[in-house]
């Protein structure tokens, strides 16, 4: 009889137990989502892609002004040159992508079911490149950039529509993103939640920690520490600095499924990039 | 007797360095060197090196060039002092990430 009721609730507990260990992006995004809007109430969604900009009137007023000339126009300008440029067998960036590479930047990372990776804007601009005979650029600074930018200034406003296809593999990515997003790491042992959810809002010295909610809808940006354009994934290297962590490689997986996991937290939010920051 | 207690500590905290310097050698310092390494390659399987880690074993290997094997070896036993930290982190966290998640 007992054995019979251990077998039972065996039965019973092993399908919920599983159920309960698969990835469920969507409801991680709802949570996500909730989180941030319970902690911070008057702060409408939307508004979460302004970054810091939420949390200090004196920075917001700031970048009010800087944004009558925006520092990363030059960057729109020659990105567009760039995008438009033939490449020596005559073709464009355009031929590599759908819409001609316009107005879709709110889809990417998106995940790759041929290669089994995720792919990010800078790397599908790659992949182009390369499928047209020429080098890869740097994914963190410099033209690759400039290219970024120019093409998400073409999704400006369109809300962030990242997929993760039911395929494991694809679930997979997420989930080791996700992962990767609240795992501690570097000597000082802080993950990217230890700032960007857990301290969102704060502030660390003279900086606004920006919540992770939309953070990545204004990339590329305009830094003023650093003086140029960056990528998200320069903004992941200086972060695996800052807390005495060794970066990985910029199109290393662990970045690309960080990317993946952190947009699709986006999404729905409108997509601002590129963006001016501090 | 403040003095006396001040060459005592002073002579304390030599000690160790001075009989380093006595006991290394090109082979001690080499497998200091060989031990750390495998210790970061772990580390970085767990995508967690530490820029320490690295920079002390960067040091050993300038040091070990140089030829100066005490100096070569205590970098090399810090840089895996570093690692073992960063793979007892790397492993604590592969349960602990999930206390983190928002719900």
């Amino acid at each position: 009889m007992r054995l019979a009721f251990i077998a039972l609730a065996l039965t019973v507990s092993a399908p919920l137990a599983q159920a309960a260990s698969q990835p469920d992006p969507a409801a991680d995004m709802k949570a996500f989502q909730g989180y941030f809007l319970k902690q911070f109430p008057k702060l409408p969604l939307a508004a979460y892609v302004n970054g810091p900009y939420n949390f200090s009137k004196s920075e917001s007023d700031q970048w009010k002004q800087i944004m009558e000339f925006p520092p990363y126009q030059f960057a729109v300008d020659d990105g567009k040159k760039l995008f438009e440029t033939k490449f020596p067998d005559g073709k464009t960036y355009a031929s590599c992508f759908p819409n001609g590479g316009i107005g879709i930047a709110q889809n990417y990372p998106m995940f790759d079911a041929k290669t089994g990776k995720v792919v990010t804007l800078g790397i599908a601009i790659n992949r182009c490149r390369v499928a047209n005979g020429q080098k890869k650029l740097k994914l963190t600074v410099g033209p690759l950039a400039d290219i970024s930018a120019y093409m998400t200034s073409t999704s400006d406003g369109k809300p962030i529509n990242v997929v993760i296809p039911h395929n494991p593999k694809a679930l997979a990515a997420y989930e080791a993103g996700k992962e990767y997003f609240y795992t501690r790491r570097g000597q000082l042992n802080f993950s990217c939640a230890s700032c960007h959810v857990q301290a969102a809002g704060m502030h660390l010295r003279g900086d606004v920690l920006s919540p992770a909610l939309g953070l990545t809808a204004a990339f590329p940006l305009y830094r003023s520490s650093w003086g140029d354009m960056g990528t998200l994934v320069r903004r992941f290297i200086g972060c695996n600095q800052k807390v005495k962590s060794e970066p990985s490689k910029p199109d290393s997986t662990a970045y690309r499924d960080l990317a993946y996991f952190m947009t699709y937290m986006d999404n729905g939010l409108p997509e601002s990039g590129p963006g001016a920051r501090p | 007797m403040k003095r006396l207690g001040a060459a005592v500590l002073l002579s304390v905290m030599i000690c160790p360095v001075v009989a380093l310097a006595g006991s290394a050698t090109k082979a001690s310092a080499d497998h200091a060197i060989a031990s750390a390494q495998t210790k970061m390659k772990i580390a970085a399987s767990n995508q967690d090196q530490w820029i320490a880690t690295v920079d002390a074993f960067k040091a050993a290997k300038a040091a070990e060039q140089k030829g100066d094997f005490a100096i070569a070896e205590a970098e090399a036993k810090h840089a895996a002092t570093l690692a073992d930290l960063s793979i007892a982190q790397a492993k604590a966290q592969k349960k602990l990430w999930q206390n983190e998640i928002v719900h």
